[in-house]
């Protein structure tokens, strides 16, 4: 399972277009996590993809967060788009949206 | 999941969680908590300590081996005179904790605070 | 469904004697509290035991013994936390709220589908509002001393020429400041989940997640957590609240809670506890709203204000003011810790001591019944394990005696560990008069003291249960009719408090309990007067001064001149004189005028099993209670054909004595012999009386099997037994023989005088 590269990624131009797991919640961490670390030495644009996000705890939240601050270290891109509601949900509570950018917004 | 040996905690237990909305699976000890556990998704599991069979302790260890409930939080169901029973669940990796007697909206909030929307 | 339904009333029923168990000891607490009101530890148990009340309440949904038992706890908190302290009035004000729980809990479990009757409703109404006037004073003085406090501590550093750090910043929000160990995640604990919980506490105003600490993808562990947060909160909660919120994490993360307009000074510690960068986080506070850029600009200058102003001052005594500071401010951030710590500390040690106490009293509920069942079962060993014996005895193989032996003394032992078990020390209901003498006293203004000694004399539970009726009235009397007022005391040279004793001890197999006062005595004059007046006896009847005492028990006597509302029931002393009958007791009195009246009771101590004396009367077999036999002599044959109600001389004492085969109408068995030629002396209450019996058969141990309806009537005979040949054998009531030899030979003796 974990995170997978969607159809769109392109090698070339290093854009990644990630698809995420339906479960971003603790159990799922250390996989989706090894996902990420993959793609992340790999491409250096990334295109989340929230939609299929079912579950998500501080564990998802936290690995978006240190994929950016990753992306900001070594001046590659991160975007998300699609949230699905359960995400919107908890980013709402950790009033944390605003600290990632939106390719749909 | 709530697992208690005495059948009218249970009762009251369950009761009290399905009146929220919750759905709850019974174990009568430790051995029998782990059983109907397994191929179960939980979110919670609420057990009291002194049981036969395996008590809840153990019970708590042996959950937090198996890969796919380490992370499920456990909440122990405890008397006030259980404080050393309580330090060593807690060891064990049960952080939360309600003394009996409990109020059911005292379950409820303990409830809430670990189980996610 | 239905099952649901059992567990539910199977609770409600462990419920109801839980709470009238805790009930009763709340009761006996409070007046124990009125000799020591300043044990810690009886405050602590009588907290403790409301709180439990409530706990219980609250699984079965019993709301209105939830909503009033909450205010007498919190009051009790109160007192436990020396923020009130117990005066009369409070002390009456708790006694009558424990009587309310009392009538509300039996409501709900009656009733438990019905409201509460007007009557409970209002008198609760009415104390709750008493109650509430504590907390109200309470409360209020605990908040001016919390705001108090910090102005006073503005004014002194102001005085200490430092201004700035001590002013109240102006948001309204409580401030908490989070930050969660690395493991919480893995606790299976999601800060999530608390967030969510505390907007049930109050509203979320803003919420910063901080991921400072977070490292690099690459190297992170993704299930350790690595965010903060930074919250404010509008709500009227307490501090105590909003941090139960987080109390599964309290091991497991740094939490800082400051209250709205707290000081800045408070703010710059706390920017200077957490573990991001000073300014970052002063950025933050300031992006939440929770300080303004002019306060954080003075929290954040105030961290070198040590230095500074050290340089400044020029006073020693100020500097050494300064230098303390720091120490200072970490005390008060401490104290917004403190507080759960102090807590927890608290509430560990309230475990030991409870453990303690557990330990101390760790029982185990059995139902009566069972205990009932196994007394019976008990009777019935000892009853075959002496016919074992007996039937061992005719084979005369020593191995088998030797054997039956043994098993006949552990069937004994058996047999007294089993009715030990139904032991019950009286203390507990002698306890409960505390407070009747309280109210009572009160309510006649007088002064009485009672005195209980022997409150750990143990007997039988049933007794127990029996006897604290008549006990109840033989004290309201006393107080009522015995006790004078306290200027009449004065007046008679007596001291203005009267005492009033309990006292329970055992002799020789009996349970004795005395109530005996100070008061006035029984006036024999007023007392025949009433006697005749009410027709109880005839006019110009001799009667000595302690047949005139014993008037008062009976039927149909009452010596009160106005009928008044703490003794004049309608029932009399000759219903007590039938409820002690009824426990094959015997009370008696004794007073002197002027001086005071005693109560002695004699009970037996159980009503299950006796050591009886086995004698034969005609062809039937008889148990006399073997505690009341003195002493087997020979009657000679002159004596032996005289009719019933003669005397013997024993040792120069005259005793009168009964042929039980007459009171009995023994017949003889064919060819038997009466014998008739032993006496059975037995003493009851100081007054010996033979016996005539045929033979003397010996000890045997005795399971009373309480008689048939149809032989309740049958006078002498308290019970049946059965003996280890299976025969049946009565028990003789010996206590009714001798009051009956008693008046008859008072007949005799009054119709010689009369003659």
């Amino acid at each position: 399972m974990a995170f997978s590269k969607d159809k769109g990624s392109d090698k070339k131009k290093g854009l990644c277009k990630i698809a995420a797991d339906s479960d971003m919640s603790i159990y799922a961490a250390a996989e989706n996590h090894e996902a990420l670390i993959s793609f992340y030495t790999e491409f250096n644009n990334f295109e989340i993809n929230l939609s299929a996000v079912e579950e998500i705890d501080s564990s998802g939240i936290q690995l978006l967060l240190a994929l950016k601050h990753s992306a900001e270290k070594d001046g590659k891109q991160m975007t998300l788009n699609s949230a699905s509601s359960p995400v919107s949900e908890v980013m709402d509570v950790l009033n944390i949206k605003g600290q990632f950018n939106w390719s749909d917004k | 999941m709530i697992v208690d040996d005495s059948s009218s905690v249970r009762t009251v237990v369950k009761a009290t969680l399905m009146g929220a909305g919750y759905n709850v699976i019974e174990g009568v000890d430790g051995r029998d908590g782990i059983s109907k556990l397994t191929g179960q998704k939980v979110h919670l599991i609420i057990s009291d300590v002194n049981m036969p069979n395996m008590n809840g302790i153990e019970m708590v260890k042996e959950i937090k081996q198996m890969p796919a409930y380490k992370f499920t939080p456990i909440c122990m169901l405890t008397t006030e005179s259980e404080q050393s029973k309580m330090d060593e669940g807690k060891a064990a990796g049960a952080k939360a904790w309600i003394v009996k007697p409990f109020q059911p909206p005292k379950l409820l909030d303990a409830v809430s605070k670990l189980i996610l929307p | 469904m239905s099952d649901e339904n059992d567990y539910l009333a199977e609770g409600r029923q462990v419920f109801a004697e839980e709470s009238t168990e805790l009930l009763e000891q709340s009761e006996s607490i409070l007046l124990r509290l009125e000799d020591e009101p300043d044990s810690d530890e009886l405050i602590n148990d009588l907290f403790r035991a409301v709180h439990t009340i409530k706990g219980s309440a609250g699984i079965f949904g019993f709301d209105d013994v939830v909503a009033f038992t909450h205010v007498a706890e919190s009051v009790m908190g109160m007192l436990r936390d020396k923020e009130i302290t117990l005066n009369e009035d409070l002390m009456s004000l708790l006694l009558d709220s424990r009587d309310q729980m009392s009538d509300l809990v039996q409501q709900v479990i009656e009733t438990p589908d019905e409201p509460l009757p007007e009557k409970v409703r209002e008198t609760g109404d009415g104390l709750l509002a008493k109650l509430q006037q504590y907390l109200d004073d309470g409360a209020p003085i605990e908040m001016v001393i919390a705001s108090g406090n910090s102005q006073v501590e503005a004014k002194e550093i102001t005085s200490n020429g430092n201004t700035s750090a001590s002013e109240q910043v102006s948001s309204d929000y409580w401030h908490i400041s989070l930050r969660f160990n690395r493991n919480v995640l893995a606790n299976g604990m999601d800060p999530l989940s608390f967030f969510r919980y505390l907007n049930t506490v109050g509203d979320i105003v803003n919420m910063t997640t901080l991921s400072t600490e977070l490292p690099l993808l690459a190297q992170m562990n993704p299930e350790e957590s690595y965010l903060g947060f930074e919250i404010d909160l509008n709500t009227s909660a307490t501090k105590e609240a909003i941090a139960e919120v987080f109390e599964f994490v309290l091991d497991d993360c740094a939490l800082h809670i400051l209250p709205p307009r707290s000081k800045i000074a408070d703010y710059t510690v706390l920017i200077d506890a957490l573990p991001e960068e000073n300014m970052a986080i002063g950025e933050i506070l300031v992006a939440t709203g929770a300080l303004t850029r002019d306060e954080l600009k003075e929290a954040l200058e105030s961290q070198d204000a040590q230095t500074v102003t050290e340089t400044v001052d020029d006073g020693e005594h100020e500097s050494v003011e300064v230098v303390s500071k720091p120490q200072l401010g970490a005390v008060l951030v401490e104290k917004g810790m403190a507080d759960t710590r102090v807590v927890d500390a608290a509430v560990n040690k309230q475990n030991k001591v409870k453990e303690a106490k557990k330990a101390e009293q760790q029982s185990v509920r059995v139902n009566a019944e069972k205990l009932g069942d196994l007394i019976n079962l008990v009777g019935e060993l000892v009853i075959s394990s002496a016919h074992t014996e007996l039937k061992a005895k005719e084979t005369d193989q020593s191995e088998l005696m030797e054997t039956a032996e043994h098993l006949t003394r552990l069937v004994e032992e058996i047999r007294d560990a089993t009715l030990s078990l139904r032991m019950v020390q009286i203390g507990d209901t002698f306890n409960r008069f505390k407070r009747v003498v309280r109210d009572i006293s009160k309510d006649l203004n007088k002064k009485i003291d009672l005195e209980i000694s022997g409150g750990d004399t143990e007997l039988d539970k049933t007794v127990v249960e029996k006897i604290s009726d008549p006990l109840m009235h033989l004290i309201r009397n006393s107080l009522d009719h015995g006790v004078e007022l306290p200027d009449v005391r004065v007046a008679n040279g007596k001291p203005e408090t009267a005492t009033v004793k309990l006292e329970a001890y055992h002799d020789s197999g009996s349970i004795v309990i005395e109530i005996s006062d100070d008061g006035k005595g029984l006036d024999p004059d007023v007392l025949v007067a009433k006697a005749i007046e009410n027709e109880v006896i005839p006019e110009n009847h001799q009667l000595t001064l302690p047949e005139i005492h014993r008037l008062i028990f009976a039927a149909g006597f009452s010596t009160a001149e106005e009928v008044t509302s703490i003794s004049g029931r309608g029932v009399g002393m000759d219903v007590v004189n039938k409820n002690i009958d009824s426990l094959r007791g015997q009370i008696s009195v004794h007073s002197e005028l002027g001086v005071g009246t005693s109560f002695t009771i004699r009970l037996p101590l159980t009503l299950a099993i006796i050591d009886g004396f086995q004698v034969q009367v005609g062809s039937s077999s008889y148990v006399i209670p073997l505690d009341l036999v003195e002493e087997c002599i020979e009657l000679d044959d002159q004596h032996a054909e005289t009719k019933k109600g003669e005397y013997v001389a024993l040792r120069g004492e005259v005793m009168p004595y009964l042929h039980l085969a007459d009171v009995f109408s023994e017949g003889l068995k064919d060819g038997q012999e009466r014998h008739r030629n032993n006496i059975v002396v037995v003493q009851y209450a100081g007054q010996k009386t033979g016996l005539v019996v045929d033979e003397l058969l010996g000890e045997h141990q005795t399971v009373i099997k309480p008689l048939g309806q149809v032989f309740q009537n049958l006078k002498g005979i308290s019970g049946a037994t059965i003996l280890g040949s299976g025969e049946v054998a009565m028990i003789i009531d010996v206590p009714t023989l001798v009051n009956r030899m008693t008046s008859v030979s008072k007949e005799n003796k009054d119709s010689k005088s009369f003659h």
